[in-house]
């Protein structure tokens, strides 16, 4: 199942002008739990002098995240629910996207437990990896 | 540019520096971060932390001229643009909210430079309270 | 894989994730106090643990392994 612009809003909760992921889909390698992108707008809050600076580029992995939680309780036909960077670990930014560029991030969940996932993101630009690194996640309690 | 904290006051030594920030409560991004429940997003904290190290390598004399703050705003031409290369590690253990903490401290330790790599660590708190740490390298 | 096989590899794997030295994971050691976990962190033990022996331990078992040997018995139970 593919979402794309405005459909990515019922797997996140973040709305404007921090929304940082446009395309969601579950992934089709066994081992890859999603993909998901972004085509950077001159408009968005994190460009500076024409590139994506590195809050634009973890705040992306981040909302991907939350968007393959979201697309769990979408399945379930309850609303995304609040979630929170808990560590970013060995994390490498190897150089800033341009605006018009498409990030293009896969995402593999490397452990879950008390709540918390531990996933692995790599961020591509064309066949370029811009940005990989790990990680952890933590799910509000649902109200 | 986002009118995200604002500097009130900086000590900067020869190996880092504390800075006393206040958050501001009427910064765009908490429209969406989250639609009436404003969080302070982890990302524009760790900007944050890296603006200030990035003070903290000003070249010549640190500029005692007005401390503004806003995430991604052009700087002084003495303080250097770098890349946060490497996130070793960044703990996030309490959620930051401008209104439960209108006014917090950024700590900066400069632990080794070299050519074209800085090793830093970062905190944010206020006192003995610390509400996230950052482990990291910045390229320039 | 012989259980010998099984605590050597758990004790070098995790002795390294967590810069610890291999002598302090002890069969009786707390697992949590002598590697320092807390919330955040056990999910770096629980992935870790995947990744090496393709075991995933849910959230209702980690209660049940306070102690290295605890954790050595529970993965020999679900490898062999």
């Amino acid at each position: 199942m593919l979402f794309q612009g405005e459909e990515i809003k019922q797997l996140i909760p973040q709305r404007e002008p921090i929304i940082m992921v446009d395309m969601f889909t579950l992934g089709e390698q066994a081992d890859e739990a999603a993909a998901t992108g972004l085509t950077v707008a001159a408009t968005n809050i994190f460009v500076q002098d024409n590139h994506l600076r590195e809050p634009g580029i973890i705040e992306h992995v981040a909302q991907s995240a939350a968007a393959l939680a979201g697309y769990t309780t979408f399945r379930q036909d309850l609303p995304p629910q609040l979630g929170y960077i808990g560590e970013i670990k060995k994390f490498h930014i190897h150089r800033l996207p341009c605006v018009g560029d498409t990030l293009h991030t896969t995402l593999r969940v490397l452990g879950t437990a008390m709540g918390i996932t531990l996933l692995a993101a790599e961020v591509c630009v064309a066949d370029d990896v811009v940005a990989e690194g790990q990680m952890k996640i933590f799910l509000a309690a649902a109200k | 540019m986002l009118n995200y904290y604002h500097i009130l006051s900086s000590d900067i030594t020869s190996d880092g520096g504390m800075f006393r920030v206040s958050l501001n409560a009427d910064c765009e991004v908490y429209r969406g971060h989250f639609p009436g429940e404003p969080i302070s997003p982890g990302v524009c904290n760790i900007q944050m932390i890296k603006e200030c190290a990035e003070r903290c390598l000003e070249k010549g004399r640190p500029s005692k001229s007005p401390l503004k703050g806003d995430l991604l705003a052009p700087k002084s031409p003495n303080v250097p643009t770098m890349l946060l290369s490497h996130i070793k590690q960044c703990r996030l253990t309490t959620l930051v909210t401008p209104q439960q903490h209108p006014e917090v401290e950024v700590r900066v330790a400069i632990l080794s430079r070299s050519e074209d790599t800085i090793t830093f660590r970062g905190t944010i708190g206020k006192g003995e309270e610390v509400y996230m740490e950052l482990k990291g390298e910045l390229k320039g | 894989m012989t259980k010998n096989e099984i605590i050597a590899k758990v004790n070098e794997v995790l002795a390294e994730e967590f810069e610890k030295d291999v002598e302090e994971l002890t069969p009786e050691a707390n697992i949590k106090q002598t590697l320092e976990l807390d919330s955040l962190s056990l999910v770096d033990m629980v992935a870790l643990i995947d990744n090496e022996f393709g075991v995933k331990i849910a959230n209702s078992e980690l209660a049940s392994i306070p102690t290295f040997q605890a954790l050595y018995d529970y993965l020999d139970s679900h490898i062999n």
